[in-house]
């Protein structure tokens, strides 16, 4: 009668302030519906989120835990955007006194390149590792893996460019550091992992995975870097908001289509 | 093997039977006329007044950018359409429109480029409409090497699909994006804009029957990619037979 566990036993113990009898069956049938309760998601009283958002969540937080863990794709994607921002200070040295022309651009561009690096190691560790089949195995429909996915990728890429910002005007002696910013940051980084995980789970299929990520991305990103790059120039040389409006609305309904576009096609992408 | 061998006639020699009547041999035989009658057309057509001769390539320009912008609208459907269903016969319909839609996009452009160096003095300038066909073709040209990089003809199709739907998608956003670049210099031919130049009647008769003639063109060219495909799963399909056959002897 050791069906449920110990740690069955301990929740109706905290709940009944009992030691349960495990043969009396009344005490098994309360086990048993709890259980039930506990799989569907469906309990009385206090909110669980359906099975769907939990796969998600789980998935979002089993990345997080590995990165926190191994740190390969953070370490990777700080030092190569750092790397990018010297190559930039040492490519244009005579534009470094009018730097508030060229950084919002350039800043743009170390942004991509690093989320680029990151994006591309999101599947293809899984594949390499062989858990994408573990994923797959998920009880619940592929787009919670491309939310927790993406939620990821966002995570880590918003991370490194909140580091890359201070290094950046450090390094080019011209402050990107306002506030205001942020908003057209996460806008730009949301469209970015959205992108990106899909085109990243696409791309590790092929044989040139690592090379087709970059190939596919940037063209389709394009919008989002021409308004993210514009708008940043707006607000760093204090220009008025309603001439940034309409790339702001851009990035909006650029990230809008594209949360639920992926989601609909990924089921595609990982078929087998 | 009984239906591969009922389609080919393996064997036989010559090919008998019943064959299909061959619709694209008629288009052949009718652009014979009417690429002559186009070309006398465009040379007859009345100069611009300020862009004297050059004004000419415009009845190759207009048309191969209809098409192209046709043929990426049939390679997003044909997206769809193995969305939906996973049938091969969408599959085809996908590649033959993102290879179309390639071609005509580099006679677009380049017809472009070409009139752009005598009217605005350069080949090349970012306007909204030159950016947004630079990046389609560069899109589509993505898709086209994801498409060669995957082996497997089920998962070729699918990414060939969820690249499609997304491009299509994305190309009103480029377009969009563009406009915060500044004004650029492309005419607008149509429309009720005042900036709109305007066509002279037997221009306008000149254009109609280019982009007829340009349409057959596309049209016979995409039967015969669609063919191309169809004779390749038979070639396929034959050479698993005889495997299979070599395999149980």
């Amino acid at each position: 009668m050791m069906l449920y566990g110990a740690r069955g036993r301990k929740n109706i113990e905290a709940q009944t302030g009992l030691r349960p009898n495990l043969e009396d069956p009344m005490i098994m049938e309360r086990t048993v519906k709890q259980n039930q309760e506990v799989e569907t998601g469906h309990t009385r009283g206090n909110f669980v989120l359906p099975a769907y958002f939990r796969v998600a969540w789980q998935i979002y937080l089993k990345d997080v835990r590995t990165e926190l863990r191994t740190k390969e794709i953070f370490s990777a994607m700080s030092i190569f955007s750092l790397l990018v921002v010297m190559v930039f200070v040492f490519a244009l040295p005579g534009k470094l006194k009018e730097a508030g022309d060229v950084a919002p651009g350039l800043l743009w561009v170390a942004f991509t390149f690093a989320g680029v690096l990151g994006l591309n190691r999101s599947f293809i560790n899984e594949k390499d590792r062989g858990s994408l089949e573990g994923l797959l195995l998920a009880p619940t429909e592929r787009s919670a893996i491309f939310y927790g996915k993406a939620l990821g990728n966002f995570t880590f890429i918003i991370i490194v460019e909140l580091l890359l910002a201070p290094i950046f005007s450090l390094l080019f002696n011209f402050s990107v550091l306002k506030l205001e910013l942020l908003p057209v940051l996460l806008l730009g980084t949301i469209g970015f992992a959205e992108i990106g995980t899909l085109f990243a789970a696409m791309a590790v299929n092929t044989r040139a995975r690592e090379v087709l990520l970059p190939v596919l991305f940037f063209p389709i990103m394009l919008p989002v870097i021409i308004a993210a790059s514009q708008s940043t120039a707006a607000i760093l040389s204090n220009r008025p908001f309603d001439e940034i409006g309409n790339a702001i609305g851009l990035m909006i309904f650029f990230d809008l289509i594209f949360l639920v576009v992926p989601a609909l096609l990924f089921e595609l992408v990982l078929e087998e | 093997m009984a239906t591969i061998t009922k389609k080919m006639n393996l064997g036989s020699g010559s090919v008998s039977g019943k064959r299909n009547f061959d619709w694209s041999r008629v288009l052949l035989w009718t652009m014979l006329v009417s690429f002559p009658i186009t070309l006398l057309f465009i040379l007859l057509a009345p100069s611009d007044f300020e862009l004297k001769y050059s004004q000419r390539i415009f009845y190759f320009h207009l048309p191969s950018n209809i098409l192209c912008l046709l043929s990426f609208t049939i390679y997003f459907v044909g997206g769809l359409g193995y969305w939906r269903t996973r049938q091969r016969k969408w599959d085809i319909l996908m590649i033959t429109g993102l290879e179309l839609g390639v071609f005509f996009s580099l006679i677009g452009i380049v017809t472009g480029s070409i009139w752009a160096k005598y009217a605005w003095g350069t080949f090349w300038t970012w306007d909204p409409r030159l950016t947004t066909v630079t990046i389609m073709l560069v899109v589509y040209l993505a898709g086209w090497m994801l498409r060669s990089s995957v082996e497997d003809p089920n998962r070729k199709a699918a990414l060939t699909a969820v690249f499609g739907i997304i491009g299509f998608i994305n190309v009103p956003l480029v377009y969009f994006s563009t406009r915060f670049f500044p004004a650029g210099l492309h005419p607008i031919i149509f429309g009720a804009n005042d900036k709109a130049v305007a066509l002279e009647g037997f221009m306008i008769v000149t254009l109609v029957i280019s982009i007829v003639t340009f349409s057959q063109f596309f049209i016979y060219l995409m039967i015969q990619r669609i063919r191309l495909e169809n004779l390749r799963d038979q070639v396929a399909g034959v050479r698993m037979t005889l495997l299979e056959d070599e395999d149980f002897a």
